[in-house]
């Protein structure tokens, strides 16, 4: 079902190379990468990328930390992490030289169905 | 004498209170109380500096115990460090989840077993570290409260501690100061743990069997999650399970008394960190040097205290007060472990107690002995729970961490319950095993005491009267 809905935002963004599904856990829930890629430690440094601009804006005097988005772009790679749910987040990576501007707005409706399938606020929790 | 003896008892009480209160670092408390018994045996005793060299590493006379505990911690954890690095603890965890995800309602147990199983190969702290996350994330993708199983957790790291001789400090520092070997250990209190285990899992079915219901349509989603992605490194995976594997076997075969688990721990420490690769210097800094520190610090007021024959004579007392009766003694020796190790750290209560039972057990048959000791490695891990305290707090961090935090009432409720639960059990089961006659009346009494509880809980009028009492409260307010 994740993986469905993953494959649609591969198709609806031009220049998206891979994706990375993970929790601040540390737990990676999916990710396109190869084999060859060491998924936890790039987990870990994404979860560090986040933790230290949370950090920052601690030491900047702002009380709340809650982020949307990380930008990061070099000559051939642009990386976006968004935050997905209360505990998860989608690390996209993109090949800078095949797209000229990264809009995520198409894949926003996406984005909000994974959410509620792989992390559910407390306050939506199912007590059966 | 009794000038010393005062002020090393004051200073032991200082640093247990401080311990309990969680007011100052734990290695800086026992470095700082060790260095202060220096000064009194030093300066009031006019002891020499061999006498503290002595109580850090032990003495031919006691076969260097306390050296061999070092050894054998620091050994263990090089393993269980770049077994942790690998990713194979989780990766195992996951695999075993995802294994009975068809049948939800083994999630309660499959949860539990891996619990005791990583508890009974690396330390409380960091399977807590380990499978807390883990849990909040499976429950996170299920939409199900990650209470109960985070509670049952909890619970359960200290059952999976008394598995092996190696499973916890307390075992470690026990093993080495009785002589109980890793087998022995393992058939006599390892299987009561297994035992205790299927029963308080049983109890936590009963408790929670409301809120184990988990719907359909997430088990799909949950199937989704690969185990693989666990692993950092496939060639240190196998090569730490395989050293793991091996120094399992060599504790199992190998008699101590040919060669000890602490050099067994080490050498396979040491084959691993060469054929891994590794950065040496940095798997040694990520190893938890400071237990390593507290348990020298331990070491000394403990030394310090048995200087004083304070503990000597406390045994003596204590055995009296049993009339020489041995069930009474290792029945005293176990709820007073359990009680004293629910608000004070276990690996002091245990290195002070050791001498005490020692005494105590003067002049009884040798498997005697060792029952004495086998209680106070079940009273000391087990009696953890009896409060948040202690392993618990950090349970709790995690817990409030990942945003599923936890009720501390709730927490102190079960955490109760099932400890009182599980010590009743081994009371009983001692009770068996040394009087008979005791053991039924123990047995009827807890049989009693179970029904009178079950008729209280479901009986209507007593729960009416309870709803209406609750609700006037609330219209109090």
């Amino acid at each position: 079902m994740v993986m469905k809905i993953l494959n649609k935002v591969k198709n609806e963004l031009p220049g998206l190379i891979d994706y990375i599904m993970f929790y601040n856990t540390g737990i990676v829930f999916q990710s396109s990468f190869s084999e060859k890629a060491n998924v936890p430690v790039i987990c870990a440094n994404l979860n560090e990328v986040i933790n230290t601009f949370r950090q920052s804006l601690v030491c900047y005097g702002v009380s709340s930390t809650d982020y949307q988005k990380i930008i990061f772009e070099s000559t051939t790679h642009i990386i976006i992490i968004l935050k997905l749910g209360e505990d998860s987040n989608i690390a996209l990576f993109f090949d800078n030289t095949q797209v000229d501007e990264v809009n995520i707005r198409p894949i926003q409706k996406y984005l909000n169905k994974l959410e509620d399938l792989i992390d559910m606020d407390k306050s939506e929790l199912e007590y059966n | 004498m009794w000038i010393s003896t005062a002020i090393i008892i004051t200073i032991f009480i200082a640093i247990v209170t401080l311990l309990m209160l969680d007011k100052a670092n734990r290695i800086l408390l026992s470095i700082s109380g060790a260095l202060l018994c220096f000064f009194t045996l030093t300066f009031i005793e006019k002891e020499d500096y061999s006498l503290f060299v002595g109580f850090i590493f032990g003495t031919p006379a006691d076969g260097f115990v306390n050296t061999h505990s070092l050894i054998l911690i620091f050994g263990i954890s090089i393993i269980v460090q770049i077994c942790h690095k690998a990713g194979l603890f989780s990766y195992i965890s996951l695999r075993l989840i995802l294994g009975t995800a068809n049948r939800p309602n083994m999630l309660l147990f499959i949860l539990c077993t891996i619990t005791v199983l990583i508890s009974a190969v690396i330390n409380n702290i960091l399977t807590v570290m380990i499978i807390i996350p883990l849990t909040i994330t499976v429950t996170r993708i299920l939409n199900i409260d990650p209470e109960p199983f985070i509670i049952t957790q909890a619970v359960l790291v200290n059952i999976g501690g008394t598995f092996f001789a190696i499973s916890s400090i307390p075992n470690i520092l026990i093993t080495g100061a009785s002589g109980i070997g890793f087998n022995e250990f393992f058939v006599n209190v390892g299987f009561i743990s297994i035992l205790c285990y299927l029963l308080t899992v049983g109890l936590f079915y009963i408790i929670y069997r409301k809120s184990m219901k988990i719907p359909t349509e997430n088990i799909n989603i949950l199937k989704e999650l690969s185990p693989s992605i666990m692993i950092t490194n496939k060639s240190l995976l196998m090569k730490s399970s395989l050293i793991l594997g091996i120094v399992f076997i060599l504790f199992i075969s190998i008699p101590s008394t040919m060669l000890s688990p602490d050099v067994i721990a080490l050498s396979g420490a040491m084959i691993l960190l060469i054929i891994s690769w590794e950065d040496v210097d940095r798997i040694i800094s990520e190893i938890d040097m400071g237990l390593l520190l507290y348990l020298m610090g331990i070491f000394v007021i403990a030394g310090s205290i048995e200087y004083t024959n304070i503990l000597q004579n406390l045994g003596g007392l204590l055995g009296r007060l049993s009339g020489d009766n041995i069930l009474i003694a290792i029945l005293a020796i176990l709820w007073i472990s359990g009680i004293l190790s629910a608000t004070i750290d276990n690996i002091p209560i245990t290195k002070v107690l050791i001498p005490a039972i020692s005494s105590i057990t003067i002049g009884y048959p040798e498997n005697y002995r060792k029952l004495a000791y086998y209680s106070l490695a079940i009273g000391a891990n087990w009696g953890d729970n009896f409060t948040p305290m202690g392993d618990n707090i950090l349970v709790m961090n995690i817990a409030s961490k990942n945003k599923r935090p936890i009720r501390i009432k709730e927490f102190w409720r079960i955490g109760f319950i099932t400890t009182f639960y599980q010590l009743c059990m081994i009371t009983i089961f001692y009770g068996f095993l040394l009087n008979w006659i005791f053991g039924i009346v123990a047995l009827v009494v807890f049989l009693l005491g179970c029904t009178a509880l079950i008729l209280i809980k479901f009986n209507p009028h007593i729960l009416k009267k309870y709803k209406i009492r609750q609700e006037k409260k609330k219209l109090k307010i």
